[in-house]
This record gives structure tokens, C-alpha cells and sequence, in this order.
């Protein structure tokens, strides 16, 4: 589904991403892991386009999307999360997850004018909207600033608004990243349902190795810019070279 | 003071402060969703106000044509700018001084193509032509049919961009775009689409603003550019966000400069030249006490709910 080829991202000298090729084939959690400064938010922004790659090949279903604009990107069916969860803090919860729906007749203006034209449409996305709150447990904080919810509450929802964009492959940074360790298992666990039930596919980067082992069906681990390993969690735990740079050992 | 004289400037504020409601709540939909402090905001109104003038003289004196024409007029002007000037300027990456200093270029350059024009065909100080009819006479009370239409309309319009901006998908990507318009691309909102209408929104509604300006007093290619100024301070007052706040804000200046201003007078000899300074005495004193304005006062434009 996701095929990277020898992708470099450059930051004047700084080498962030120095080559990195992987693969994401449709409904794999795949975990992506390094040390701090590895280069791994930096891969994720660039194939979610916030970046345009200095060289190499970024392919979703086969399509290159390197140097897509964002929105470009989101529309073929490739959405992200970010390390501090990114909303719209001065909206509701109930707005933020209606906010990527596809297709709404109403921002249209000869549609909006005609009350009929959208109003169905528009109560549907509403429900389907409310029926993800009700699944992550969000639906008491509805109607409340995304700015007063907790921080896990957050994370839970930037990844269900995503689903309102109807994705196929989910960019996730950290989504763990400063929630409690108990509702950390939960994200996790929503992920692998959601995985279940919209058939989704996953690229994580997480620093939770703990919670990440139990859920991913492969991993790869980066540094200095570079994969210097993958495979599955067992594999990995076993790895003498990601032992060393990752567990100092 | 009279009853009377009280009365009178009570009428006049209800009535000026719908204005200035109307005029404000466009420029605070500007500043939130296109960021930008928009001065050329007066010309639009300026626009509206010579479009209902030149309908009322030359085609009919129904009002309800003079005032629905302005809209169209001035919101294919607001749009015209954005695309010929504003756009280009951020594509390039523009600061907002830039945008701000361009606002007073566009401001200026329609402002003297309507003095040209209305120099031409003699268009100053003129009065849109309706038919003054006193509709309500109770003691020292009299509303007029301007004041009917003016106050009714405002107030109409002001509701139904608040129902849009809250419970429409349009509505809530500007929303989206005025909280974070980064994070709004990248999900997916159109944001040339979304940001091309809110300009034709913003202009309408100021159109509408400067025809409703020119049924209550004259006409000339200055009209906008002299109330901006209390139209600015009643979006400060609203902290530049909040529709309600930006509302209230109007009402207060509007009081300041009618009710408050023949108080001073009669009090103390205050001279009534002195009454473009109200509002920034007001403005001053508000934001000593709440320099956040009335910003949190009820939902503000860029919050609020859902259907």
C-alpha cells in the first residue's frame, strides 16, 4: 500500500532522513521506532507532504505522491496524526470530527442557498460523526471547545476525525504521547478495532515500546536517518544492533 | 433635556448601531477567517451605498431593489479585490503589513474612481430616493419606515450569517479556517472556495450596510471611510472574534456617540464636534478595564455548536 524508495530529506547538512526505503501493505499495524532525533517525525511529515522529499520515491497503491500538496494527499486517502495533538481547539468536539467529511453539499454556494440540498447530508455526517464520539467514549464532550478535553481525550480524537475523511492508510505520531498508561492500552486497543472495522492500515511511531509490541505486526527501527532493522516484534526485541543503539546496550 | 431630545437619541442609536453591527460583524469575519484588518472594508460600503443611490434615481425607488442590488454589487467587488490583489499578495508570501498597507491602496483607489464618477454625473450629497413615511407616532416616540427598514434588515442579516457561520458545513470550515488554517488544508477543506466566499459574504453584507447608511443620511464616495473608524472600534470592543461581543460593541458606540454624546452637551457645554472621539474614549476605557473586549461574551463567531 505504502512503498518508500531510498527517501533523503536534508535540513541544510543535516542528513534527517538519509535514504530510508519501507513498506506498508493493506491492514499491517506497522510500528516505526529509533531514539530521539532518528529522523522519524521528519519521514512522517514528508509523506504526509509537509515536506516535498529531497530524492527518491514516495508510492501510495503504487501512485507516486511525493511533493503532493497536503490536501492532495489527504484526498487520496492518506491521513495523519500529530505529536501534539493538532485541533481546532475553539470548535467542539462535534465540529472537529465533522470537519473532514467529504463531498459537503453545503460549502458549495448555489447548494447552500437550497436548506433540502444539504440538510440530509449534513445530518447524516452529524450522526455518523456522534456514532465515532459514542465509539471513543467522547460522546458526553460533544459539544465542548476540544481546547477542554483531556489530553488523551485529544489524541482519541484527532485519530477518530480522521476516519470522517474516510482514510484507508493512518499516519500516527505518537498518539500514546502524554496520556495516563492506562488510557494509553485503550488507544491502542481503539486502534486495532478500528483496524478491524474499516479496514485501515497503520504507520506508528511510538515511543511506548511496551504498549507498541503487544499491537504491531512489524517494525522498523531508525537512526541517524536510516532503517537499520525490521521485522516483527520478537525479531526486533532479539536485534543486538537496535539492542545497542536504542537500549544503550 | 427634553423627553423628547432622549427619545430621539435613543432611535438614533438602536438605529446607527444596527449599522455599525452590520458594517463590524463583516470586518470581524475578515479578520478571523482571512486575517486580514481590511480598510478598503469602508469602500465596499461605500459601493453598496452608490449602487442603492444610482438604482433609487435612475430605476425605482422600491427599496427593497436598492438594497438587494447593493449586495450583489458589492460582494462581486469584495470578491474582485481578493482575487486581483489580496490572493496573489499571500501567495507570494506577503506579511500582514503588506496586506494591511494594500487594504488602504485598494481603499483609496475605489474610493477616487467614485469621486471621479461622481463628480461626472453629479453624485454628491445625495439622498437615496425613498419616500419618508412616519409609521409609529406615540408621544415623543416616531419611527420612520428607514428606521424599520434599516433596523429590521441589519439585524436579519446579522442572524442569518450567525446561523451560517454555526450550523452549516460552510459555516464550519470557516470556522475551521479562522482557528487554524494550516490544519484545515491539510484535512481536506477547500480553502480558496471557502475563503472565495466568505469575501462575497463580507462584501455583500457591507453593500447591504452602506444602501441601508445612504436611506438614513447622504450619499458621497467618503461614507465609508468616515465610519470605519467607529465600525473598527466596535470589532475591538468585540475582541475581533466574537459576533455577540461585536454586536454589543456596535450598540455601545452607537450610544456613545448619540445618547452619551447630547448628555455631555447639555451637561456640559461639550461641543458636539467632539463626538467622532466617543468611541475611542469608550474603546480606551473598555480595554483599560478588559483589554480582552467582550470577546467572551456569549459564543463567539469562531466557536458555537452544531444543528
Amino acid at each position: 500500500m505504502l512503498d518508500l524508495r531510498t527517501v533523503r530529506k536534508h535540513f541544510g547538512r543535516l542528513a534527517a532522513v538519509a535514504g530510508v526505503s519501507l513498506r506498508v501493505e493493506a491492514g499491517e499495524i506497522v510500528g516505526l521506532i529509533g531514539p530521539n532525533g532518528s529522523g522519524k517525525s521528519t519521514l512522517l511529515s514528508t509523506i504526509a507532504g509537509a515536506y516535498c522529499p529531497d530524492d527518491g520515491e514516495i508510492l501510495l497503491d503504487g501512485q507516486p505522491i511525493g511533493g503532493l500538496a497536503p490536501d492532495q494527499i489527504f484526498a487520496r486517502g492518506l491521513a495523519r496524526s500529530y505529536q501534539d495533538p493538532s485541533l481546532f481547539f475553539r470548535m467542539s468536539a462535534l465540529d472537529n470530527a465533522l470537519l473532514p467529511a467529504r463531498n459537503q453539499r453545503g460549502e458549495r454556494a448555489r447548494q447552500a442557498l437550497w436548506r433540502g440540498r444539504w440538510w440530509g447530508q449534513e445530518r447524516a455526517n452529524t450522526a455518523e460523526a456522534a456514532a465515532i464520539l459514542h465509539d471513543l467514549k467522547l460522546e458526553a464532550r460533544a459539544q465542548a471547545p476540544a481546547a477542554d478535553l483531556s489530553g488523551g481525550q485529544m489524541k482519541l480524537l484527532e485519530i477518530g476525525r480522521t476516519l470522517m475523511g474516510e482514510p484507508r492508510l493512518l499516519l500516527l505520531d505518537e498518539p500514546t504521547a502524554g496520556v495516563a498508561p492506562g488510557l494509553a492500552y485503550t488507544i491502542f486497543e481503539e486502534i486495532e478495532r478500528m483496524r478491524r472495522l474499516h479496514r485501515l492500515t497503520f504507520l506508528i511511531v511510538e515511543h511506548r515500546l511496551e504498549i507498541l509490541f503487544d499491537f504491531v505486526d512489524r517494525l522498523y527501527v531508525m537512526h541517524l536517518g536510516q532503517v537499520i532493522a525490521d521485522g516483527k516484534p520478537a525479531e526486533i526485541e532479539k536485534n543486538a544492533l537496535v539492542r545497542e543503539v536504542y537500549f544503550g546496550e | 433635556m427634553t423627553l423628547t431630545q432622549l427619545v430621539d437619541s435613543l432611535v438614533t442609536t438602536a438605529q446607527v448601531g444596527s449599522l455599525y453591527a452590520l458594517m463590524a460583524v463583516g470586518l470581524t469575519l475578515t479578520m478571523a477567517v482571512v486575517k486580514l484588518p481590511n480598510f478598503a472594508h469602508a469602500e465596499l460600503i461605500t459601493f453598496g451605498a452608490y449602487t442603492a443611490l444610482v438604482v433609487s434615481l435612475f430605476v425605482t425607488t422600491n427599496p427593497l431593489f436598492a438594497i438587494g442590488l447593493a449586495f450583489p454589487a458589492s460582494a462581486l467587488l469584495a470578491w474582485a479585490i481578493h482575487r486581483l490583489v489580496y490572493r496573489p499578495l499571500v501567495r507570494q508570501k506577503s506579511t500582514t503589513y503588506v496586506l494591511i498597507l494594500s487594504s488602504f491602496a485598494v481603499g483609496l483607489i475605489v474610493r477616487y474612481t467614485l469621486f471621479l464618477l461622481a463628480d461626472r454625473y453629479d453624485l454628491f450629497d445625495k439622498r437615496i430616493q425613498i419616500p419618508l413615511q412616519v409609521l409609529v407616532a406615540i408621544g415623543p416616540l416616531r419611527l420612520t419606515n428607514i428606521f424599520v427598514w434599516v433596523t429590521l434588515s441589519s439585524i436579519i442579516l446579522v442572524i442569518l450569517l450567525t446561523l451560517l457561520l454555526n450550523f452549516t458545513s460552510l459555516g464550519r470550515q470557516m470556522r475551521a479556517l479562522a482557528d487554524n488554517d494550516t490544519l484545515a488544508r491539510v484535512l481536506g477543506v477547500p480553502v480558496d472556495r471557502v475563503t472565495d466566499l466568505t469575501w462575497v459574504l463580507v462584501g455583500g453584507m457591507a453593500g447591504v450596510a452602506g444602501a441601508l447608511w445612504g436611506l438614513y443620511t447622504f450619499v458621497d464616495p467618503l461614507v465609508g471611510w468616515l465610519i470605519l473608524l467607529p465600525v473598527f472600534a466596535a470589532a475591538v470592543l468585540g475582541g475581533m472574534r466574537s459576533f455577540a461581543g461585536t454586536i454589543l460593541g456596535a450598540y455601545i458606540v452607537a450610544f456613545g456617540e448619540n445618547t452619551v454624546m447630547l448628555l455631555l452637551n447639555q451637561t456640559f457645554g461639550l461641543d458636539f464636534s467632539f463626538k467622532p472621539a466617543i468611541p475611542f474614549v469608550i474603546i480606551i476605557l473598555v480595554l483599560l478595564i478588559r483589554p480582552q473586549g467582550f470577546g467572551g461574551i456569549g459564543r463567539s463567531a469562531t466557536e458555537g455548536g452544531n444543528a
